[in-house]
């Protein structure tokens, strides 16, 4: 290789790859103007092109030369209007590019790398117009077929291919490029054409051909070079006789004299090449030797062929030295990063500033420390923090590029892709200028790649489908990255198809991914982000964009490592928007503290959710076992728990309230109470076998705890660090929480790269080591894999299944006390208001107590009077519950502490009933008495209700009521209602069991009274089916229900449901009925 | 083992300055040009699932170090933290490593032509780890090849 100094072949390199990643985009420019030709952009183009080749020239790299040389001839002419630059010229020039680009990367093999097809297609183009070269030439590509691997088969502007003969020697032939071997001469070096006998030359004298080969290109230029094949084949060990040349055109700067050091070869076999291509052995006095010797090389067979079309490039027969070598070369090495990077002066200026302002620091520092001057040390610390966040920032600063490194290279992929797919796509890049750190912009390439090809590929429609729904044939893409929040946001959005959410569910489906019950349950937003399971691709056909291998969840997993967060918006027909969260940097990152078992762990603020911190008393309830998991329900939502002392295998310590010493917690789970009490119950038993090695202070508290609930001691509680990290959101169950910092990410030895449950480490600000958590894998270790994306449906699928379950009886009530020790409960929908009464306040007037209230008289009345129950509490302070009942207020007296809660309750209708008590329900873990306020009040003043009216039916009796409801408590309770007035009921379970018994008794019924929630059939379903039916249609339905939300009434009016009417509310429900009865 | 020793022959022609120091009774030795420094810093902090060996990892100078008790990593009993305990800072493979020894001793100059072939066992240390054993007047120092014993691979 003839590149002697790297450093400048570094920086011709740099530079080229440079003006080359220009090119690109100003070639897609210059498509774009079409024949409105941007001079000054061509030229540009032109002038980068110039100096690719100049460098190369000097540098010895011949076909990186060759290739500029044949793009800047097309450039010329589009520059002098000669030719217009059509989507095929671009092609050509941008595939030609592409290879210069793999030829930079790889600039040591670059000479040996064929390219004669862009050379062609190059020239063809230039030519192209010259009518008469192009049916020659495509004749020629008929003939041979395309070229391989030519390696040295450097092809001229010209074209033009000579053979250089060597006088008097049949054998050494060789066909060469006219202009190279002019270069090489004219760049002062000598050309020899050098016949080398592998068997005599080579073998016998102990070497081998690529030692050979590596010696001469060290001291010169391999021009050409043919080998007989056949002979070589032919080659026997132990036949020595027939000769097997291997004829080589060497350019080198050794002269005659001296270019047998290199060869060792007797002088006949060394054949100089002269100017005018003749050729004189070494040694030989000049003698004449026809300038071109038509005769080809014997036994290539393509040899016919390629004389008589002397001037297309030929691959000669070189290539079959190395052909692995060559086809195989560009490929290997794709991924390299940069190694160098471009800094600003100014910057550098800058940390040179900033160090030298620390030197200074530190000498104040070292001398105040000496004079033990404490005054001058605290300065001189203040003044280094200072300077180390600036040097950090500044050094930060150098590492930042911008992300047009990445964008720029996606008017390409889009121009490319859409035109292979036919489709029209206007890429908008917006934010070029927004920077990241280096190994983020990196990292991000591929990702976005996929992101961008995927929005091209799938996202825009193609444009006659476009045009039938109406939006423009050329679909947009915008590409935006911008700052927010000390994050770079990065959008891809398209005004394409959209992704359909129920299409993804299906394909998830088929694929098995979820289960079909999880598919039911899930929202719009989850069923788009199927499309990150591993295992999914939404493409129709396997497109060769597509089906490369390279899914979502490729992208998601990329991002994920980079700390990035990915967000899909779509809109079925109108496009998606894909939304990436990145941080600004890797190196230093703002980390929660934590500590387990007496050593501090940093989670990365990125996986971070939020901290939760479940007091002792509240364990037992929020948190619990589902299989072998502990679960803590958050919100609504059920979040697995991992313990990390036992993810990592470490022992978990508590502070011990009394001592205030750290000690080790053997809590077997969560829930459980820290410490064993000496309690007697069976329940105890488990525990205190476990505790055999409880340390003799602990028996010594054994006594004195027995009577105290541990659990209640506010030191037990439980400290939850929520992470998430991709489609998982679980809680870390540590220690203690600490601080939030922003930390140094430090890699970890070798000795534990086996350790996956960390991300590396970090030092804290008192020096020691603290392990950075990686909290994915940590998950997987503990098993929590599979919760990944389809548990997560399953576990929403589960939660809605239970507010479900739980709407269909939930009830508002309100709780409050009569005496101390016992809860009652009413309906809180009955309850107009509370009042505060002083106990002295009350009157007895007419064997009733009163309260003067707003100038009139407010009935009071207690639990008590009806039912059998403590009586109310001998306090001063009183609170009265005002009910209106048939349009009258009465107020009932209690005490506190009232509360208002919406339970889904499970009402026991037997156990407790009793007068004025329609049942029991355990409310914080009391039991409750629920307390039928109607009853009460119509045994202490039945003459407040007068009696409606009976409607009877036709025959005279009492009018039939269906009703439906699947809660035996409700039912039984609104039943007696309504035969309280004198109607016959009919009670069904459900709806299904009620459409039966409708059928059943057609004619009898006159009013059908129905539950919203049950099983089998809801509500509404029953309404629908009455409504729909001739036969029943006329029927007025009542719904009774809990929850009267706007939607459901709207729902309800719909299907064509007559009234809502709230259960337990009786008054309003007897109301109601009787309404809908007398006007039948 | 005929390399090592061939190895120990070819540097015969100088002498060496070895740094030696006692994993539990036994004494081993290493070319000081291999030692960092020797440091008493115990404030380790523990890595939970380490390989047993690992003591735990320490902060050099904002450098995180892996500790390595040496006298696990030979397969001896577990080095007992004293006030002699010490950790010999390597640099193997461009990476900072420690190891823990129960104390240090001498630095010998050991003449390269009197390092004789390890036996298959020096103190309970199976010969492997050593590169050769040296005599001096009352002493027998096992010469460890570092690389050997950081080497993880079986």
């Amino acid at each position: 290789m003839p590149i002697q100094d790297d450093e400048t072949l570094q920086m011709y390199l740099e530079e080229s790859i440079e003006h080359l990643a220009d090119i690109e985009t100003d070639l897609l420019s210059i498509e774009e103007a079409g024949a409105d030709i941007n001079e000054d952009l061509v030229n540009k183009v032109y002038r980068a092109a110039h100096s690719i080749k100049g460098g190369a020239g000097f540098m010895g790299l011949t076909t990186i030369k060759d290739l500029t040389h044949e793009m800047e001839n097309i450039l010329g002419k589009i520059r002098s209007r000669e030719m217009v630059p059509t989507p095929e010229i671009i092609n050509i020039l941008l595939s030609a590019s592409d290879t210069l680009k793999a030829l930079m990367n790889d600039v040591f093999t670059s000479n040996e790398v064929d390219i004669s097809q862009h050379v062609n297609d190059l020239q063809a183009i230039a030519s192209g117009r010259a009518l008469a070269d192009t049916p020659a030439l495509t004749a020629a590509e008929n003939e041979v077929p395309a070229p391989e691997a030519a390696a040295v088969d450097g092809t001229s502007p010209q074209g033009q291919q000579v053979t250089i003969a060597a006088a008097g020697d049949p054998d050494a032939t060789l066909e060469a490029d006219e202009a190279i071997v002019k270069g090489v001469m004219d760049e002062g070096k000598w050309v020899y054409l050098v016949k080398i006998d592998i068997a005599h030359d080579i073998v016998e004298k102990g070497k081998s051909t690529t030692t050979v080969i590596e010696d001469m290109e060290q001291t010169g230029i391999l021009l050409a070079s043919s080998i007989d094949i056949e002979t070589v084949k032919a080659l026997k060990p132990e036949d020595d006789s027939p000769a097997v040349p291997f004829v080589i055109l060497f350019g080198t700067i050794l002269k005659p004299e001296d270019i047998n050091v290199l060869f060792d070869l007797p002088d006949h076999q060394i054949h100089q090449v002269h100017a005018d291509l003749t050729t004189r052995a070494l040694g030989e006095v000049p003698a004449d030797v026809p300038e071109t010797k038509p005769e080809p090389v014997a036994p290539a067979p393509k040899a016919t062929a390629q004389v008589k079309t002397v001037e297309i490039p030929t691959p000669s027969n070189a290539s079959k030295i190395q052909p692995k070598r060559v086809t195989e070369k560009p490929e290997a090495k794709k991924v390299e990063t940069d190694t160098s990077l471009r800094v600003h002066v100014s910057l550098l200026d800058q940390l040179m500033t900033l160090a030298g302002e620390l030197v200074l620091s530190r000498n104040q520092l070292l001398q105040s420390m000496s004079s033990e001057d404490h005054r001058g040390a605290e300065i001189a610390g203040q003044r280094i923090d200072l300077i180390t966040s600036e040097l950090q920032e500044a050094i930060m600063l150098t590492r930042m590029q911008s992300i047009g490194n990445v964008f720029n290279k996606f008017p390409r992929v889009v121009r490319d892709l859409s035109q292979s797919l036919g489709k029209r796509v206007d890429l908008h890049l917006e934010g070029k200028d927004v920077e990241l750190d280096k190994t983020i912009i990196e990292a991000i390439g591929d990702p976005l790649t996929h992101l961008v090809r995927n929005a091209v590929d799938h996202g825009i429609e193609p444009p006659d489908i476009r045009q039938r729904s109406g939006k423009p044939q050329v679909g947009k893409i915008y590409l935006k990255a911008y700052h927010e929040a000390g994050q770079v946001n990065i959008e891809i959005s398209d005004d394409g198809k959209g992704l359909d959410g129920h299409v993804l569910t299906q394909k998830a489906l088929e694929k098995g991914l979820i289960s079909e019950d999880q598919a039911k349950v899930m929202s719009d937003k989850e069923r788009i982000n199927l499309i990150f399971l591993p295992g999914f691709s939404t493409a129709e056909k396997i497109t060769d964009v597509s089906g490369r291998g390279v899914g979502m969840d490729v992208v998601k997993t990329n991002l994920d490592k980079l700390g990035g967060i990915i967000d899909i918006v779509s809109e079925l027909g109108k496009g998606s928007t894909i939304r990436i969260k990145l941080p600004l940097t890797l190196a230093i990152i703002p980390c929660q503290i934590v500590m387990t078992g007496l050593e501090r762990y940093a989670i990365p603020q990125v996986n971070l959710e939020e901290l939760l911190r479940i007091p002792a008393s509240q364990a037992k309830d929020r948190i619990e076992r589902v299989g072998d998991a502990e679960v803590v329900r958050l919100r609504g939502n059920l979040l697995p728990l991992i313990k990390l002392s036992d993810v990592i295998d470490t022992k978990s310590v508590y502070i011990d309230p009394k001592t205030g010493q750290k000690r080790l917690d053997r809590r077997q789970a969560l829930a459980d109470r820290r410490s064993k009490q000496s309690g007697v119950d069976a329940t105890e038993n488990h525990d205190r076998c476990l505790s055999t090695e409880t340390a003799p202070e602990d028996a010594q508290e054994m006594d004195t705890r027995s009577t105290e609930d541990r659990r209640y001691h506010s030191a037990s509680a439980l400290n939850i660090v929520v992470v998430s990290t991709g489609a998982m959101k679980y809680g870390l169950v540590v220690d203690e929480l600490h601080d939030s910092e922003e930390i140094v990410v430090k890699p970890l030895g070798r000795d534990l790269k086996k350790c996956k449950g960390y991300a590396g480490a970090t030092i804290m600000g008192d020096g020691r080591v603290a392990l950075i958590l990686d909290v994915a894998n940590l998950a997987q270790m503990a098993g929590l894999t599979s919760l990944e994306g389809s548990s997560r449906a399953e576990e929403v699928a589960e939660e809605n299944l239970r507010t479900i379950r739980e709407q269909k009886d939930r009830q508002s009530l309100l709780v409050f006390r009569s005496a101390e020790n016992e809860q009652f409960a009413a309906p809180l929908n009955m309850v107009e208001r509370i009042e505060k009464i002083k106990s002295t306040d009350i009157e007895t007037v007419g064997g009733k107590r009163i309260i003067r209230y707003r100038g009139g008289s407010l009935p009071l009345f207690s639990v008590e009077e009806v039912a059998m129950v403590q009586p109310l509490a001998d306090v001063d302070d009183l609170l009265v519950i005002v009910f209106i009942l048939n349009g009258k207020e009465i107020g009932l007296l209690a005490i506190g502490p009232v509360d208002a809660v919406e339970l889904s309750l499970d009402v026991d209708g037997q156990t407790l009933k009793q007068p004025g008590i329609m049942g029991s329900a355990i409310i914080n873990d009391h039991t409750t008495l629920m307390v039928d306020v109607y009853e009460i009040v119509q045994t202490l003043n039945p003459q407040w209700f007068e009696s409606l009216e009976k409607i009877t039916g036709e025959n005279g009796e009492a009018a039939k009521i269906l009703f439906a409801e699947d809660s035996n408590f409700f039912r039984n309770q609104v039943k007696s209602y309504m035969e309280d007035e004198g109607y016959a009921v009919i009670e069904a379970e459900d709806g299904a069991v009620a459409w039966d018994l409708l059928q059943e008794h057609a004619d009898e019924i006159s009013l059908v009274v129905t539950d919203i929630e049950m099983p089998n059939m809801n509500g509404f379903e029953l309404t629908q089916r009455i409504k729909e039916s001739n036969a029943f249609s006329h029927l007025p339905v009542i719904a009774l229900t809990t929850l009267a939300g706007e939607e459901d009434i709207e729902k309800g009016r719909q299907v064509g449901i007559s009234d809502y009417q709230i259960k337990l509310d009786r008054e309003k429900l007897i109301r109601s009925i009787y309404g809908f009865l007398s006007n039948l | 083992m005929a390399k090592a020793v061939a190895e120990a022959k070819k540097m015969a022609s100088r002498t060496v300055e070895m740094a030696t120091f006692y994993v539990g009774q036994a004494l081993c030795g290493m070319d000081i040009l291999n030692v960092q420094e020797i440091n008493k810093l115990m404030d380790m902090t523990t890595v939970p699932q380490a390989p047993e060996y690992v003591m735990g990892i320490l902060n050099l100078r904002g450098q995180i170090v892996t500790i390595i008790d040496l006298g696990k990593k030979l397969k001896l009993s577990a080095t007992e933290l004293s006030d002699m305990s010490r950790n010999i800072i390597v640099n193997s493979k461009g990476e900072y490593i420690g190891l823990l020894v129960t104390r240090i001793s001498d630095v010998v100059e050991a003449d390269l032509d009197k390092v004789e072939p390890p036996p298959a066992n020096i103190g309970g240390v199976q010969g492997k780890f050593f590169k050769g054993v040296f005599k001096t007047k009352d002493r027998l120092i096992g010469i460890l090849d570092v690389e050997k014993v950081l080497n993880n691979e079986k």
